[in-house]
């Protein structure tokens, strides 16, 4: 496992490479650049801001110097945020949408795993037809309709809390709760899926048969074949949610990185997109790896390949 | 997926293989499930009103009337205006066509080039697999809105970009949840048998593993269809998919979001349809997994 | 019993707690009332907070906290009023400036403001290397244009100097009646020398300097604080030669782009002021609480651009024809044109007492634009080229875009398709004119009808429509060179009714500031530019 393991962290290099070569060349190839403006600059000073920039260099020479540049582990200055560098703004928002993320993510499995197991092992019953129909309600209400809805009533309505920002634990609530019933309830769909496929399995019969206690055959065996669908999802989900969302963090005003991901691409901040784009991969590679070795772990019969 | 799936299992007894019996037991287990036929009455009648309901409509889906406004429910217009003073009715039946047409049909693109990647990355594993999900984690990572911005500006605004925007992101998670389940079920003894008959590789694939899959994939397939009825509007947004006055349901529903506190009703009626057909595919898809399922049946 | 008396006490404690925890607490603005706190959001994170780099004008409300130019605003009209010079002398040919600084005008720092300051400030928005969108605004000044574009290398050339320590002189090469209102501009605001070359080369861009902490300014606030994506908070500046009257003691900028979330935050609270109003809730607030809403003239004009130079809208007669077909009253009485005005002049009206009103008013006639597109060549529309209407993606463009759409099919028989454009492919386009028909519009800098007239010059960088008219370009010149004020708006009105017959654009309404201000804040006025200066401002519930 430590070879397998070693073994796939190194592809992330290449994996990484191919990735910045291509989003390099992409921003680069979309209309507009990072100094287009409603008023336009003139010609003359938009030189000057490029050479700043070293954007009126040949395109391969900015690419190798970008390259060498990331190898000493700087993204370079933004173009938006101009007196900031690409290292600091994922410094100062990054946290915040681990924060989010990571309670959202608590939020989702302990609702999306309780409610799928009982629904599958409760098959067709009134707790099935429950379950199913939060799950349901959590994939048809998109979040941005769910999280002005929570603050109409929660903060407007009700005064408990405010209604954006995010500087007390109290401001945490609404946004976490949004965030993580939706992913609650893609763990919920997929747990009572993977639950039912695995429920009927032979060798859950034999146990049963065995006279193993039902509580015992659901949580030992049932659940490990069960979650081979879930961790398939959640290794791209985590990467997606810890990264931030763009919906939520714009609905409650939150200063996470989320927002930078789309916001980066539309003000052509060529830095910032790659910086982003970077972070995103290796958490994707990394979480890909995670689900790989979670997915082994859960059914023995596999190996490390 | 759902017609099509109802299409290619009717399609199937003319076949005289020993498959034919599956489905077609598959096919009357279908009907005794009250809820999946249900669900599957609710998506036609859906269906055949957003195809049919236009055409005896006597607006149009942009004939404004500027004085009116958004105006609640009422007898001149059931569903209510907008602010431009549309009939919500027809922009709901309009944006249907364009919703249930690119979720199922972008969704089956989806579907076909996630299941048969995954299932061939998971069966024949080793370096293959490994390149072949490196290049799935290539493609997440991919900034989408850059993506996109490309897409349209070497080919123009056209359809087919919608189908292939959608589909490049998609399709990247059913491939790894394939993957995963076709690993699994290769260590299963009736493969390991099937391939010590010496059956080829891809009549192993397509005839013996998938089929024990389906039900992941169904279950992901319905989380898969609101996903990308919401990423038409935002690919809308980017100037591709839907072209205004036109609507979808996910532009109504995002326009509606924003006025909700003023005219629930823009937001109610459009959130209203489009759970109703989640809420039925999720309840066919739950039935043809049942269905399908053969060791169940065995009870 | 000596015993229960600490329990009772604990329990009471904890339901106080439970109760403040989730009852209604203090609001921020509640909170601020009491101690002259100020919670303002503004939108967008700006860029940076060096003036002399400014990208955005709804920005320009931080920069008035924290420098100071030459001349300030009043804020009821903003019409000059003496800012760090207290008085100024010009000559009687209107080309040569002398301001005297006042005496113990201070930085932040405690260092005297000085002549030099400005001199120095004006090098370093003029030097090629700072790259500042904003230098055109010295075009005016002598010899600054040719040291702008690097054409000349010595500042000496350049007619702004210092005479002594609290004297400064400007020379400009014509005169320019708006200059003392461009002078408490942006463009115009002094730079602290020591604390820009301690970052770096005194053209360097975006060397850091304003970060909380190092940047110095000569304002009634400065910066404390600066969290990225949440807010800005400016205090009270002691130093300020006119803190006395300062009684805001901080101002939180909050930084909330998103209109629906800006106004819920409103509503709990969270903010005095909004920086805007979204569209479907300025009907409910003018119903149910006019009291909050405050909506005024803005100095900003919505139109539609034509490309001239491409068929069909190389044709002025089609462009007419496109004028004359828009029904500019029934689009502001609809439920999106709320609180818009009708545009049948290009500058909105209002400003220095100027008001377009020539014989090429625009005017609402669709058998006179019926008959202009058959003139052309397209009776009934028959024959029309396909042609788009180009604007970037936003609600509020589309809604106004479908329902010019609708008009010009009902009036004139053309179908249109819109285009939405994701915002810098729509820029980028309209740069490059590819395009036919797009939506634009102008917000003027200063209160002159020059700050509109001046983009339709042929060279204008803003112009993209092709237009090019010698004689139009005359008479806006001859305005500046004009000291007699009716004859100088007579002058822009003969080059107004230029503009207006030709039509390279088609105004449609005049935009209005909207925001939503809680009943405690005092002393702000709603003015054209919607510039307000925080010196009188107070918080109190009357």
């Amino acid at each position: 496992m430590l070879r397998y393991t070693v073994r796939r962290l190194l592809q992330i290099i290449p994996v990484l490479f191919v990735i910045i070569t291509a989003t390099f060349f992409m921003v680069r190839f979309v209309p507009g650049g990072p100094f287009t403006a409603e008023k336009a600059i003139p010609p003359e000073i938009l030189k000057n801001l490029e050479a700043h920039y070293g954007l009126d260099q040949p395109l391969w020479r900015q690419y190798l110097n970008y390259l060498r540049s990331i190898a000493h582990g700087d993204l370079g200055p933004s173009f938006k945020y101009s007196n900031r560098t690409v290292n600091e703004i994922i410094g100062d928002k990054l946290p915040v949408s681990l924060e989010l993320g990571a309670l959202s993510l608590v939020v989702a499995l302990v609702v999306g795993l309780t409610l799928g197991v009982l629904a599958a092992v409760r098959r067709n019953s009134w707790l099935d037809y429950l379950a199913s129909s939060i799950g349901m309600l959590g994939i048809c209400v998109p979040t941005f309709v769910l999280g002005p809805l929570l603050v109409l009533y929660f903060a407007i309505h009700l005064g408990w809390v405010n209604a954006s920002g995010w500087y007390t634990w109290q401001d945490r609530v609404l946004p976490v709760l949004t965030l993580g019933f939706v992913y609650a309830a893609y763990v919920m769909r997929l747990t009572r899926g993977g639950m039912l496929e695995v429920l009927n399995q032979d060798y859950i019969r034999t146990a049963r048969a065995k006279g193993a206690s039902e509580t015992r055959i659901v949580l030992k065996h049932a659940l490990r074949g069960g979650l081979l669908p879930v961790v398939s999802f959640l290794g791209p989900a985590i990467a997606g949610i810890l990264t931030g969302s763009f919906v939520i963090e714009t609905i409650f005003q939150i200063p996470g990185l989320g927002r930078e991901f789309v916001n980066s691409a539309f003000n052509r901040d060529y830095t910032l997109v790659l910086g982003t784009v970077i972070l995103y991969a290796s958490l994707i590679v990394v979480l890909n790896l995670a689900a790989d070795i979670a997915q082994v772990w859960l059914n023995p019969k596999l190996k490390f390949e | 997926m759902s017609s099509l799936a109802v299409q290619s299992i009717q399609a199937q007894p003319a076949e005289t293989e020993a498959g034919s019996s599956l489905w077609r037991d598959a096919w009357h287990r279908l009907q005794k499930n009250k809820l999946a036929v249900a669900g599957g009455v609710i998506l036609i009648v859906l269906a055949v009103l957003c195809i049919a309901g236009p055409w005896f409509m006597h607006v149009s889906y942009q004939e404004q009337n500027l004085d009116l406004g958004a105006s609640p429910p009422g007898a001149g217009h059931w569903l209510g205006t907008d602010t431009l003073g549309r009939d919500l009715l027809v922009r709901l039946l309009y944006g249907g066509r364009i919703s249930l047409g690119v979720g199922l049909c972008a969704t089956f693109v989806a579907l076909t080039i996630g299941v048969v990647y995954g299932a061939v990355a998971g069966y024949v594993g080793g370096k293959a697999d490994a390149v072949m999900m490196r290049l799935v984690d290539i493609i997440y990572a991919l900034p989408f809105t850059i993506f996109v911005i490309l897409l349209m500006v070497f080919f123009g605004r056209n359809i087919i970009l919608l189908f292939v925007a959608i589909g490049a992101v998609e399709w990247l998670t059913m491939a790894r949840i394939v993957r995963g389940q076709i690993m699994a079920l290769k260590k299963m003894e009736f493969i390991e048998a099937a391939r010590s008959l010496g059956l080829s590789n891809t009549r192993i694939i397509f005839r013996h593993m998938i089929p024990n899959v389906l039900g992941p994939i169904i279950v992901y397939t319905t989380l898969t269809i609101p996903a990308v009825m919401l990423l038409e509007a935002f690919l809308s947004f980017l100037g591709l998919g839907v072209q205004p006055p036109m609507s979808s349901w996910g532009t109504l529903i995002k326009d509606g979001a924003e006025k909700m506190e003023e005219f629930p009703w823009l937001l109610i009626f459009p959130g209203t349809i489009f759970s109703l057909t989640l809420f039925s595919l999720n309840f066919l898809g739950d039935g043809l997994r049942d269905a399908l399922d053969v060791r169940a049946a065995k009870d | 019993m000596p015993r229960l008396k600490p329990c009772l006490l604990t329990s009471t404690t904890a339901c106080f707690l439970l109760l403040t925890a989730c009852g209604r607490h203090e609001t921020a603005v509640e909170a601020g009332n009491r101690a002259q706190v100020l919670h303002q959001n503004i939108g967008a994170e700006p860029q940076d907070l060096d003036p002399h780099l400014m990208q955005t004008n709804q920005h320009f409300n931080v920069l008035l906290a924290l420098y100071e130019g030459l001349t300030s605003y009043d804020p009821h009209d903003l019409h000059p009023v003496p800012g760090a010079a207290d008085r100024w002398e010009v000559s009687a040919d209107g080309l040569s400036y002398t301001f005297h600084l006042r005496a113990g005008g201070q930085w932040s720092n405690g260092d005297p403001v000085t002549a030099q300051d400005f001199v120095f400030s004006a090098r370093r928005i003029l030097s090629p290397g700072l790259g500042s969108p904003y230098s055109f605004y010295y075009d005016i000044v002598r010899g600054a244009q040719d040291f702008s574009t690097g054409k000349v290398k010595d500042f000496a050339t350049v007619g702004i100097r210092a005479v002594d320590d609290r004297t400064l002189r400007i020379e400009l090469r014509q005169p320019a009646p708006y200059l003392l209102f461009l002078l408490g501009g942006f463009a115009f605001m002094p730079v602290h020398r020591a604390t820009v070359e301690r970052h770096g080369a005194f053209d360097a861009p975006y060397s850091g300097w304003t970060k909380p902490g190092e940047l110095v300014g000569n304002g009634p606030f400065v910066l404390s604080d600066w969290k990225p994506g949440q807010e800005i908070i400016v205090q009270r500046n002691p130093r300020y030669w006119d803190a006395a009257r300062v009684r805001l003691q901080a101002i939180h900028f909050h930084l909330i782009d998103n209109l629906d979330t800006e106004e819920r935050a409103f509503r709990t609270g969270q903010l005095h002021l909004t920086e805007y109003v979204p569209a479907g809730k300025l009907k409910t607030y003018h119903d149910t609480q006019p009291g909050l809403l405050q909506i005024a003239p803005f100095f900003h004009t919505y139109f539609y651009g034509f490309n001239t130079e491409k068929p069909p809208f190389n044709d002025v007669r089609v462009r007419r024809a496109f004028s004359l077909a828009l029904d500019r009253e029934r689009l502001v009485a609809s439920q999106t044109g709320l609180g818009l005005q009708p545009a049948f002049t290009y500058v909105p009206p209002g400003v220095d007492g100027y008001s377009y009103d020539g014989n090429a008013r625009l005017r609402f006639d669709p058998a006179e634009a019926r008959r202009l597109l058959a003139e052309a060549g397209y009776p009934e529309g028959r024959g029309f080229p396909a042609v788009e209407i180009t604007f970037a993606s936003n609600n509020y463009h589309q809604e106004i875009a479908e329902i010019m759409q609708q008009m010009w099919q009902e009036n004139l028989g053309l179908h249109l398709n819109l285009a939405i454009k994701e915002g810098r492919v729509y820029q980028e386009e309209r740069v490059h004119r590819q395009y036919l028909l797009a939506r634009a519009g102008w917000v003027g800098d200063y209160l002159d009808p020059h700050a509109f007239l001046s983009v339709y010059f042929a060279d204008g960088g803003q112009n993209n429509t092709g237009f090019a008219n010698p004689a139009y370009e005359q008479l806006v010149r001859r305005a500046l060179d004009e000291r007699d004020h009716a004859r100088r708006l007579a002058l822009y009105r003969d080059a107004e009714t230029i503009l207006l017959s030709d039509l390279p654009i088609i105004p449609l309404f005049f935009e209005t500031s909207r925001h939503l201000v809680q009943p405690s804040v005092q002393g702000r006025y709603p003015n054209l530019l919607d510039y307000h200066p925080y010196q009188g401002m107070w918080l109190e519930n009357k």
